[in-house]
């Protein structure tokens, strides 16, 4: 009897660690199709102002002025960008994530964030050749946490850098 | 009023953001413009289809814009190739402009650039 109680415990407790899971994977599928609902949204709000910013139909205030919120979702919207552009079209980029204070945000990301934060903030700083960043990003590289230890490595090597490598 | 025929340029391009950045610069120039994005089926709309010029991206899914640039000259076709790559390399660049590209111009790049060198490529 007391075996079967056992068993009957065991196989309770293991189907409600099934169900956890479950609602676990279906929570995180939510999260995930949610987040890029809301990405879909604000890229194709974005893209047009973006486009008429580059072709200089449209100023570098009214652009920011747009562009000033949800950074996470505005670094992954603008990544393709800096990585396909170059001169004039890069500077421009540069320009609009100054003055919307997106440089100053994941400069803050790099110091303060958390282990994702400071990783996706390597990552933008070094693709937008913030040299600012070159300390922390140099502090990094002794990192525990290999992946933030790569990224930082990237992010000196887009700063163009190098010589932070060899620097004693 | 007799409108003027609109030049029409083939983007293959596997990226939509950057073909989407392509083609309003390109459609503010009043061309008109068509995206492909699987090298496959490049082929098959140039021949469906006719065009002034065709901007080809080397890495594309399923054929890759090398594979898809042979086939397009072994079919004899004599449209005017500018392929748009991020491989840097003088090695393939000189491969792809053996394999019959017109230009070639390297990713990161400048749109308006690349408008020129289209505008080049078609005499406009």
């Amino acid at each position: 009897m007391t075996m079967l109680n056992y068993l009957y415990y065991l196989a309770g407790g293991l189907i409600i660690f099934i169900l956890l899971i479950i609602l676990i994977i279906i929570i995180y599928h939510l999260q995930y199709k949610r987040r890029n609902r809301i990405f879909e949204q604000k890229k194709k709000e974005w893209e047009e102002i973006l486009f008429q910013y580059l072709n200089d139909d449209l100023s570098l205030e009214k652009t920011a002025a747009v562009m000033n919120d949800s950074y996470f979702y505005l670094y992954d919207f603008l990544k393709p960008y800096l990585k396909n552009l170059r001169g004039d079209d890069f500077e421009k980029l540069r320009q609009l994530v100054q003055k919307n204070k997106m440089i100053d945000f994941f400069l803050l990301k790099l110091k303060k964030g958390n282990r994702e934060e400071k990783i996706k903030a390597a990552a933008f700083l070094g693709k937008v050749r913030e040299k600012r960043a070159l300390p922390l990003l140099k502090d990094y590289l002794n990192s525990e946490d290999k992946s933030l230890m790569t990224a930082s490595i990237w992010a000196i090597a887009d700063i163009g850098e190098q010589e932070f490598f060899f620097r004693s | 009023m007799d409108a003027e025929k609109m030049n029409k340029i083939l983007i293959a391009e596997d990226d939509a953001s950057i073909s989407r950045l392509i083609a309003y610069k390109f459609e503010k120039e009043d061309y008109e413009i068509k995206v492909i994005e699987a090298g496959d089926k490049v082929l098959a709309e140039i021949k469906s289809d006719s065009y002034d010029a065709l901007v080809l991206d080397l890495m594309l899914p399923v054929l890759d814009g090398m594979q898809v640039l042979k086939r397009i000259r072994k079919a004899e076709i004599k449209l005017p190739i500018l392929v748009l790559s991020a491989k840097s390399q003088e090695e393939d660049i000189l491969k792809a402009l053996s394999a019959g590209a017109d230009e070639y111009l390297t990713k990161p790049f400048r749109p308006d650039e690349l408008l020129l060198r289209v505008k080049k490529m078609l005499g406009d």
